[in-house]
C-alpha cells in the first residue's frame, strides 16, 4: 500500500477513536494539553540530573542514543555498524518500504483516545533497527524529557533475525508542571533474536502518563522487559500486550511501581502465548504509600499447545490510606497449556523491622532494606553494566518509599 | 560492664521474668542456664529493648549507662548486640547486603574494605555459600546460628547477648559458633551472656560464671564449672524452691 493511503487510513481510524476511553485507569481530558516548546537544553544540570535518575547518562559515552525534549528531537546517533537509529518521521519519509511492515502493526491506532491522539498529532519518537545477526553490546539509550504540556510520540524497535540488543528508555519531566505523556512503542523481535527492553519513569505530580506498548516475538525469539515507575504522578495507566507468535518464543515481563502521594496507578501487562511451546513469566511488584492507589493487572493467555505461563503479582502496603488491587488473570484456549499464578498483598512485618534494628540499622534503614528486598527481582538476564544501573535505581525507589 | 540488678521483664503487660541479677565484668563470658520457658529469652529481649518487652523493675546498666529509658535502636547504638535463636526469612534481602550494611555502619570505610570484611567473616563461619541467598531462606539450624554470630562479628557490640547458639545444631556447627564467639571477644566485644539449656556449647569455649533461671527467677549462680557440673549431674529439678548459691 502506498504511504499516503496507509497513513490516511490510520488517521481515519484514529479520528473515530478520539473520544474512546481506555477500559482501565481514570479518563483524562486530552484537549487540555498542547505540545510544549522543547526549549530545555540537554546541558541544563536539572535535565542531566533528572535523566540520571531514570538511568540515562546524558554526559556519558554511548554508541547508540536518542534524546528528545517535549516534541523536539535533540540528538540521536548510532556508532555501531548494523544498528540504525532514526527519527520516526524521517524513517516514514525516507524508508517507507522498510518501516511500513511495522508502523501501527503491534498497536492499533484506534485502541483508545490516547493512541488516536498520537496517530493524529504525534511528534517525535525513534525508529531503531538492529540488523540480522548483529549483537549490540552496550545498551542503546533513549531519553524523553517533558517540560510540560503534551508529549505524543511513537517508537518502533525492530530486531531482525538473530540480532541482540538492550534498549534503556528513561522518561522524566519537570516536577511541578502539568503534562500528558503518551508513548506508543512497537517492538518486533525476529526469529532467534533477543531484546531487553527497560523503561524507567520518574514524572511530576501533575502528570498524566499513558504508555501504549505492543510486542511481537517470532520463532525462538526472546523478549525481556522491565518497567519501573519511581515517583509521584497524577495518573498512570499502561497495559503492554506481548504476543509470542513464534514457536518456542519466550517473554519475561516485570513491572515495579511505587505509588506516592495521591497517585493513581493502573499498571500491568498481557502476554499471549500464541506459538507452540511459547513460555512467559509476568511479574508485578506494587508498593503503595500515602493515599496512592495502585492496580496491578497481569495476564497470560495460553493459546497454543505446549505453552507455559506464570504470573506473580505482589503488593506491599506502606500506609493505611493507600490501596492496592492485584488482578492476576489466566486464560487457556487450548487443552495443553499450563498456567500458574501467585498473588499476595501485605505490609512489612514488625518483627522483621525489629530484627534489623537489633542489628544496628535505624528504623528508617530497616524499612528501606525491606522495601528494597520486596522489589528485588532476578536481573541475571542483564549485562553487568545495566544490572548495576538498575540496582541503583531500585535503591533510590526504596529510599523514596519512606 | 553489664549489670542487671533485680530486673523484672514484662511482655504484653504480663511479668515473665520476676527477678534476675547478673553482673558481667569486662572480658568475661557468662552462661545463663535453665529449662525451656523459664524466661531466659525474655530476659535477653528485655535487655536489648525488643518491642513488646519492657524492663518493669530493677536496674539495667551498660558501662554506667542506664538502659531502661532507651529504645532498642538507642540500646544497640550504646553497644548491646543480640544473636537470636531463630532468624526471620527476609524476602529479597540478601545476606551479603545485610552484612555489608552492618559492617559499613561500623567501619564507615570504602565499599572495598566493607566487602573484604564481609568475606572474612563469612569464611570464619563457613557461610560463604549463603551470602547471595535471602536472609533465613532455607538455612539449616546450624547455618542460622552461624549467620547470627556473623551479624555480631559484623556489628562488634560492646556486650553480646547470645540466645541458644547450641540448640538443634550439629557438633561441627556448635564448634564453629564457639570459635566465632571467642573471635568476637578477641576483636573487641567486652562481655558476653550466652543462653543455653543444654550447656553443650560450654564444652567448646571458655566461660567464668553461670546462672540458672527457673520460673522467671535466677535461683542459683556460681563459678560456671561448678554450676554446669551440678546441672549436668542432677538436672534443674533439684533447684526448684532453692536459693542463690
Amino acid at each position: 500500500m502506498g504511504r499516503r493511503s496507509y497513513l490516511e487510513g490510520v488517521k481515519e481510524r484514529a479520528r473515530r477513536a478520539l473520544s474512546k476511553p481506555s477500559p482501565y485507569g481514570p479518563d483524562v481530558d486530552i484537549a487540555r494539553f498542547a505540545p510544549a516548546s522543547g526549549d530545555a537544553d540537554l546541558g541544563d544540570p536539572r535535565v542531566v540530573s533528572r535523566a540520571a535518575e531514570v538511568g540515562v547518562n546524558l554526559r556519558g559515552a554511548s554508541r547508540g542514543f536518542y534524546y528528545q525534549v517535549d516534541s523536539v528531537v535533540k540528538m540521536y546517533r548510532s556508532l555501531v555498524p548494523g544498528l540504525e537509529i532514526m527519527r520516526i518521521d524521517e524513517a516514514i519519509e525516507e524508508r517507507w518500504d522498510e518501516i511500513e511492515p511495522y508502523l501501527w502493526r503491534a498497536v492499533a491506532p484506534d485502541t483508545d483516545k490516547y493512541t488516536a491522539l498520537v496517530a493524529l498529532r504525534g511528534m517525535g519518537g525513534y525508529f531503531i533497527r538492529v540488523r540480522r545477526g548483529v549483537r549490540v553490546e552496550l545498551p542503546i539509550q533513549a531519553c524523553f524529557f517533558l517540560t510540560g504540556g503534551a508529549q505524543l510520540l511513537h517508537n518502533i524497535v525492530v530486531l531482525e533475525p538473530g540480532a541482540e540488543a538492550t534498549v534503556v528508555t528513561g522518561c522524566t519531566a519537570m516536577r511541578e508542571r502539568p503534562g500528558l505523556h503518551v508513548g506508543i512503542t512497537e517492538v518486533f523481535v525476529g526469529e532467534g533474536a533477543r531484546v531487553v527492553d527497560i523503561m524507567v519513569h520518574s514524572w511530576g505530580r501533575a502528570m498524566h502518563v499513558r504508555p501504549r506498548t505492543g510486542v511481537v516475538v517470532e520463532h525462538g525469539g526472546s523478549y525481556a522487559s522491565l518497567y519501573i515507575n519511581m515517583s509521584r504522578v497524577e495518573t498512570l495507566q499502561t497495559m503492554p500486550r506481548v504476543r509470542l507468535v513464534g514457536e518456542g518464543s519466550r517473554a519475561y515481563t516485570a513491572s515495579i511501581v511505587l505509588g506516592l502521594g495521591s497517585s493513581v496507578l493502573d499498571v500491568g501487562s498481557l502476554v499471549e502465548l500464541g506459538g507452540c511451546g511459547a513460555s512467559a513469566q509476568n511479574i508485578g511488584r506494587a508498593v503503595a504509600r500515602d493515599s496512592s492507589s495502585v492496580v496491578s493487572r497481569l495476564a497470560v493467555v495460553g493459546a497454543a499447545p505446549g505453552t507455559r505461563g506464570y504470573v506473580e503479582c505482589s503488593g506491599l502496603m506502606l500506609s493505611p490510606s493507600a490501596s492496592i488491587e492485584a488482578v492476576p488473570a489466566l486464560r487457556a484456549l487450548v487443552e495443553d497449556s499450563e498456567l500458574f499464578h501467585e498473588a499476595s498483598i501485605g505490609r512489612l512485618r514488625d518483627e522483621d523491622i525489629a530484627y534489623l534494628v537489633s542489628k544496628g540499622l535505624s528504623r528508617r534503614e530497616a524499612i528501606a532494606m525491606l522495601v528494597r528486598g520486596f522489589v528485588e527481582i532476578d536481573l541475571g538476564f542483564l549485562t553487568p553494566q545495566v544490572r548495576e544501573g538498575l540496582r541503583r535505581t531500585l535503591d533510590m525507589l526504596a529510599e523514596r518509599s519512606l | 560492664m553489664l549489670l542487671l540488678r533485680d530486673v523484672a521483664v514484662e511482655v504484653g503487660g504480663r511479668v515473665v521474668v520476676r527477678r534476675a541479677s547478673i553482673e558481667i565484668p569486662r572480658g568475661e563470658i557468662h552462661l545463663l542456664l535453665g529449662p525451656n520457658a523459664s524466661g531466659k529469652t525474655t530476659l535477653l529481649r528485655g535487655v536489648v529493648g525488643y518491642p513488646g518487652y519492657r524492663i518493669a523493675r530493677g536496674e539495667a546498666m551498660l558501662g554506667g549507662v542506664d538502659l531502661r529509658p532507651l529504645t532498642m535502636e538507642e540500646r544497640v547504638a550504646a553497644g548491646i548486640g543480640i544473636a537470636f535463636q531463630w532468624l526471620p526469612r527476609l524476602r529479597g534481602v540478601r545476606l551479603r547486603r545485610l552484612l555489608e550494611k552492618i559492617v559499613s555502619k561500623r567501619l564507615g570505610g570504602s565499599s572495598r574494605e566493607v566487602e573484604e570484611e564481609v568475606r572474612r567473616i563469612a569464611r570464619l563461619l563457613s557461610i560463604e555459600h549463603l551470602l547471595d541467598r535471602d536472609v533465613g531462606a532455607g538455612f539449616s539450624g546450624g547455618e542460622g546460628k552461624r549467620v547470627e554470630v556473623a551479624t555480631l562479628l559484623a556489628q562488634r557490640p560492646r556486650v553480646a547477648l547470645v540466645d541458644e547458639p547450641d540448640s538443634g545444631v550439629d557438633v561441627d556447627s556448635v564448634f564453629m559458633v564457639a570459635q566465632g564467639l571467642e573471635e568476637l571477644m578477641r576483636e573487641g566485644t567486652e562481655a558476653m551472656l550466652i543462653v543455653t539449656h543444654t550447656g553443650f556449647i560450654a564444652r567448646s569455649m571458655r566461660h567464668s560464671r553461670a546462672y540458672v533461671m527457673l520460673g522467671g527467677e535466677i535461683v542459683y549462680s556460681g563459678p560456671s564449672g561448678e554450676v554446669l557440673r551440678a546441672v549436668l549431674e542432677k538436672g534443674f529439678s533439684w533447684l526448684r524452691g532453692g536459693s542463690d548459691g
